[in-house]
């Protein structure tokens, strides 16, 4: 045992003889580590708080500490509570017939709800002002209502604007004075800037909203038997299990009902960790190679006086530990530290940047070290092997093993492909690109029924929000789209009680019955058709302005015939588009297609009319959709008529302002912008949005500085990596030669000709990178170019001009470095050493 | 007038008590065509010696002229391109490039002169002469310890040196080979009427020499 401790004493000690002497090996090795673990780090930082924020926002979602939620009565929440399976279950009755009406509460939906105790106590909604309600008009807000409405504390008056349903069915929105009896903790902060829950007492609903449909009040489960493993893509299908037993009318949750897509979330993370584990052990292997061939001559003499390829082996890798405990500490912090900065601009490109959460530095260094760790054992161990099992006779011999070219040169071009990849992204990034992709016109009034169905009732645009915005100053034009919309507009979808976007229905007859029919012999009901009760077709038709015909034909192409806007001023002739998917039309025959020439005698129906208004036309051209960006307005549209043709038909047609393009001399600053938000605002209608040119080139600005931000710190420290790989290798080559380089200076090789010999040798292997660079670099600067505005040719010749030039720099400046290096020996000292 | 002199020639390592005279003051002439063998045991100085008439290494006084040229006086450029020029290597461990063939190998020295016209005949028959006609086209590694060495010494005399300088070139070799190389240098070289410097430990190839000189502790005892 004594003898043991001492030596392995004698071990460490010589572990620290063999660190103090080469000093320019551990700073090498050092960096090396530090490289990777910074880039493993940033990594994990960036992966894991992607997948954190990513929770956070499934986890920010009403009943946050709920599995989910049964839409139904409170006899459906008797039945529930009894189950089994149930852990717990939480009524929250819903006490307005809509989402309230104030103008503070514009652009945020916000619901007046009067949830039982265990709601308060599950989801962790305590007062931090006040009390809970108690009266039938008491409320309690959250604070960051509060905070939005200026409010301190509990106490005061709010006039609450509640829709209520009256005894004959119809909705009315009543000004309801409330007691503020208390202030919430709000635990889904993250959504306060699009959904708010005001609480009250139950006895609110018999007071004020006594004939409010049943089956919408909210019945929140906590589940006891969930797989751990399917990561909650079980919810989904036991809701909805429960939903059936109790006769219950739909279900909600924000957990995915696909395993896989819960497991994608982990793939950010693991793909890059791979591919920087794979850089960093080039990296690593490189640099050990040349060390450990410099250090061969050790391993012979330890060999010669006795030392065991183990103790060798342990000699060694002490070294290699403490190197690493300093290049994985520094690697850490700052990839972590870096992490934190970047991440939230790498989310602010997504949907999910207010639910930012960051990585847990704990587990980040715990992957970190794990991995770094990894990398340098696969990296070392190997090669400290073998220089341990050497004779003393090989040791002396030794001639280290020519590591194989062509992985060095596919590790440099793995970063130079990315390199230009990212770089061809973040270079050629144009936000003018993706502010015309996203932007017809200055400015934008939406209403949602263009693109989805509506979960309340359809509130149209009012007539007078155009003539306000339009007679704006600035203002040169507002061009209005309608489209029709014909009640009831009720849709019953997977139980959910929702209203159709904008159709109008039309009687069935002529060509566009025998295109119907044929359609609904081949889909076998995966079309996308819908019926009013007597079996008129809905179909969304819409009227726009002469003047919008050219803007809005470059989001759809044609497929037959022409557009012409003077045969579309005429009033009789119209664009269609087939109410089917493209791939059911192309199963139907030509002959039962309604084609470019075809007279349509359409019958319109008009509900507050009641009335059919009988119109032929004749097409002018058959389009499809070609939107990617939803910039265009008529991309789902079936028919598209004269606006004058379409009032005709419409007389209520002021209802059916479907969207509005606001015309100006000159782009609008943002008072402007404000002028036009704030008229909207006054519609308070959370079913219009706006859109600006304005704010696009804002958040395209802030998206290209983060893409730059985050490209620039990929590429230089896996170009770092790369570059190290290259000078290693090349070092290595040299290092290698050395006797075969002295010989030939020998026989009378001059410096400058060995300068010249050893640049041809690192070109040559750089020559066969940069084509794999270049090539493999376009496809990829393509691809991910794609992504954002498309790949730009300029930035791509400039990225390879820079390789090139970078190449050609870096084999010039090694082969001077290394002819001074080679020559501080003289040629008998490497002759007699080689 | 001597075609190689040695005049003076110094060459120290180290100070104080661990001073190593690995050449002290050793001075001497050789003709044109003339055999020269130096001899002596092991540190002795004799590589040393070689190194610094062939100008790979730097006397720390004393001078080398090779056809008038004084070695020291030239610029490590101008001296590794008299060298090229003017002086013949073989090494007892052949220093053949590996990735080369013979032939390229044997025109290394000429190419490294930027000469683009090889004498064709000259150095065919110096591949005749020493036997590696059939072999132009193998890689050292492919070829005996003999065979290399002879493959060194056409790349020693491709250039048609003043002198060739041989340091030991049987010393890998056993005693078989060894003779037959040495009979192929010395034929080649008197054919070629070459003057040659040769350090060996063999008495028989010394035998054969036109002249020996004997070196001890750096110095030259006899000649």
């Amino acid at each position: 045992m004594f003898c043991k401790n001492r030596q392995k004493q004698i071990l460490k000690e010589l572990a620290t003889q063999q660190l103090s002497s080469h000093r320019s090996r551990n700073l090498v090795m050092v960096i090396a580590i530090a490289l990777t673990a910074l880039l493993l780090s940033f990594v994990f930082t960036a992966g894991l708080s992607f997948i954190a924020t990513m929770r956070e926002s499934s986890e920010a979602a009403p009943g946050p500490y709920e599995d989910g939620a049964v839409i139904g009565t409170p006899d459906h929440y008797e039945k529930i509570v009894q189950m089994e399976n149930v852990e717990w279950a939480d009524l929250v009755l819903s006490c307005s017939s809509s989402s309230l009406k104030n103008d503070e509460f514009a652009g945020i939906q916000t619901e007046l709800l009067a949830p039982d105790e265990g709601y308060y106590c599950h989801n962790k909604i305590m007062p931090v002002s006040g009390t809970y309600p108690q009266d039938s008009n008491d409320i309690m807000i959250s604070d960051t209502l509060a905070e939005r409405l200026g409010i301190e504390n509990a106490g005061g008056q709010l006039l609450l604007y509640v829709v209520v349903t009256s005894d004959n069915g119809s909705k009315e929105e009543t000004a309801v004075p409330m007691e503020i009896c208390g202030v919430y903790g709000n635990p889904i902060k993250n959504l306060s800037s699009i959904y708010e829950e005001i609480y009250t007492a139950a006895g609110f609903i018999q007071w004020k909203n006594p004939c409010l449909e049943a089956g919408r009040d909210y019945i929140y489960i906590k589940f006891n038997d969930l797989n751990p493993l399917a990561l909650k893509s079980d919810v989904y299908s036991k809701l909805e299990q429960i939903r059936q037993e109790v006769g219950a009318n739909y279900v909600q949750t924000r957990h995915y009902n696909n395993f896989l897509y819960s497991l994608l979330m982990v793939v950010p993370v693991i793909l890059p960790a791979l591919l920087i584990v794979v850089s960093g052990y080039f990296l690593i292997y490189n640099v050990f190679s040349i060390s450990i061939t410099m250090d061969v001559e050790w391993f012979g003499m330890m060999k010669t006086i006795g030392a065991t390829q183990k103790q060798m082996i342990y000699i060694y890798r002490r070294q290699i530990w403490i190197l690493s405990l300093a290049g994985m500490s520094a690697g850490i912090c700052f990839g972590y530290l870096l992490g934190l900065v970047l991440s939230p601009r790498i989310l602010a490109m997504t949907s999910f940047t207010m639910y930012f959460k960051g990585a847990n530095a704990v587990v980040v260094a715990a992957f970190t070290f794990l991995f770094t760790t990894v990398t340098l054992r696969i990296g070392s161990l190997g090669i400290i092997r073998k220089a341990a099992s050497l004779s003393p006779v090989d040791a002396a011999r030794y001639v280290p093993h020519k590591r194989k070219k062509l992985v060095t040169v596919l590790s440099v071009s793995l970063s130079g492909i990315i390199f230009v990849a990212v770089g061809n992204a973040v270079f050629g990034y144009n936000v003018d690109t993706e502010v015309e992709r996203h932007n017809q016109e200055e400015c934008r009034i939406l209403h949602h029924a263009n693109f989805e169905a509506l979960e309340d009732e359809y509130h149209p645009i009012r007539y007078e929000t155009y003539e306000q915005v339009k007679a704006l100053p600035f203002v040169q034009d507002v061009d209005v789209i309608y489209k029709g919309r014909t009640m009831p507009d009720e849709m019953d979808m997977a139980g959910m009680e929702l209203y159709y976007r904008f159709y109008a229905q039309i009687r069935q007859s002529g060509a566009l019955k025998r295109e119907v029919d044929a359609i609904l012999a081949v889909s076998g009901g995966a079309d996308t058709l819908y019926f009013a009760d007597n079996g008129d077709i809905k179909l969304e038709i819409s009227g726009i302005g002469v003047d919008r015909l050219e803007s809005e034909s470059e989001y759809f192409h044609v497929i037959e015939g022409e557009v012409d806007s003077t045969l579309f001023a005429q009033g009789d002739y119209i664009l269609y588009q087939s109410p089917s998917y493209k791939y059911i039309m192309e199963t139907i025959q030509d002959s039962n297609k309604v084609h470019a020439g075809d007279n349509l005698t359409i019958d319109f129906y008009d509900d507050t009319m009641e009335r059919y208004l009988t119109k032929t036309f004749t097409v002018m051209a058959v389009m499809e959709g070609d939107d990617p960006y939803a910039a265009g307005n008529l991309s789902l549209s079936n028919i598209v008529m004269n606006d004058d043709i379409f009032k005709e038909i419409y007389p209520n047609y002021k209802s059916h302002i479907a969207a509005m393009e606001v015309r100006s001399q000159r782009p609008l600053d943002e008072r402007e912008v404000e002028q036009i938000k704030a008229i909207i605002r006054k519609e308070h209608n959370s079913q219009i949005s706006i859109e600006t040119r304005s704010e696009d080139r804002t958040y395209y600005t802030q998206e290209k500085n983060s893409v730059l931000i985050i490209g620039l710190f990929f590429s230089s420290v896996l170009g770092l990596i790369g570059i190290s790989n290259l000078v290693n290798t090349i070092v290595m080559d040299v290092v290698f030669r050395k006797s075969q380089i002295a010989m030939l200076q020998s026989i009378g090789m001059t410096r400058k000709q060995l300068c010249r010999m050893l640049f041809k040798d690192s070109m040559r292997l750089g020559s066969i990178a940069i084509v794999i660079i270049l090539t493999v670099g376009w496809f990829m600067a393509a691809n991910v170019s794609s992504l954002f505005t498309g790949f730009d040719f300029r930035a791509y010749v400039w990225e390879s001009m820079g390789i090139v030039v970078f190449f050609a720099a870096a084999a010039g400046i090694l082969a001077v470095r290394m002819t001074e290096w080679l020559n501080k020996k003289t040629i008998v000292e490497r002759l007699r050493n080689g | 007038m001597a075609l190689l002199e040695a005049l003076n020639l110094k060459k120290y390592y180290g100070k104080g008590s661990y001073l190593v005279k690995a050449v002290d003051d050793i001075s001497f002439g050789i003709d044109e065509g003339e055999f020269v063998a130096v001899v002596g045991t092991s540190g002795s100085g004799k590589t040393t010696l070689l190194n610094l008439l062939g100008g790979l290494d730097t006397a720390d006084s004393g001078k080398v002229v090779i056809r008038g040229k004084s070695l020291l006086e030239l610029g490590d450029e101008e001296r590794t391109v008299f060298r090229r020029r003017n002086i013949g290597f073989v090494f007892q461990n052949y220093n053949l490039l590996p990735e080369a063939d013979v032939y390229q190998n044997i025109i290394l020295p000429i190419r490294l002169d930027g000469s683009k016209n090889v004498d064709e005949e000259y150095v065919a028959g110096l591949i005749e002469k020493l036997g590696l006609g059939d072999k132009l086209r193998v890689r050292p590694n492919q070829l005996s310890g003999g065979q290399q060495q002879r493959v060194a010494i056409a790349r020693a005399l491709s250039t048609k040196p003043a002198i060739v300088l041989a340091d030991e070139p049987t010393g890998n070799l056993d005693s078989e080979t060894s003779g037959q190389v040495m009979e192929l240098l010395q034929r080649t070289l008197k054919d070629l009427g070459q003057t040659m410097v040769m350090i060996t430990h063999n008495e028989a190839v010394a035998a054969e020499a036109d002249r020996i000189l004997h070196i001890k502790d750096g110095k030259l005892i006899k000649e």
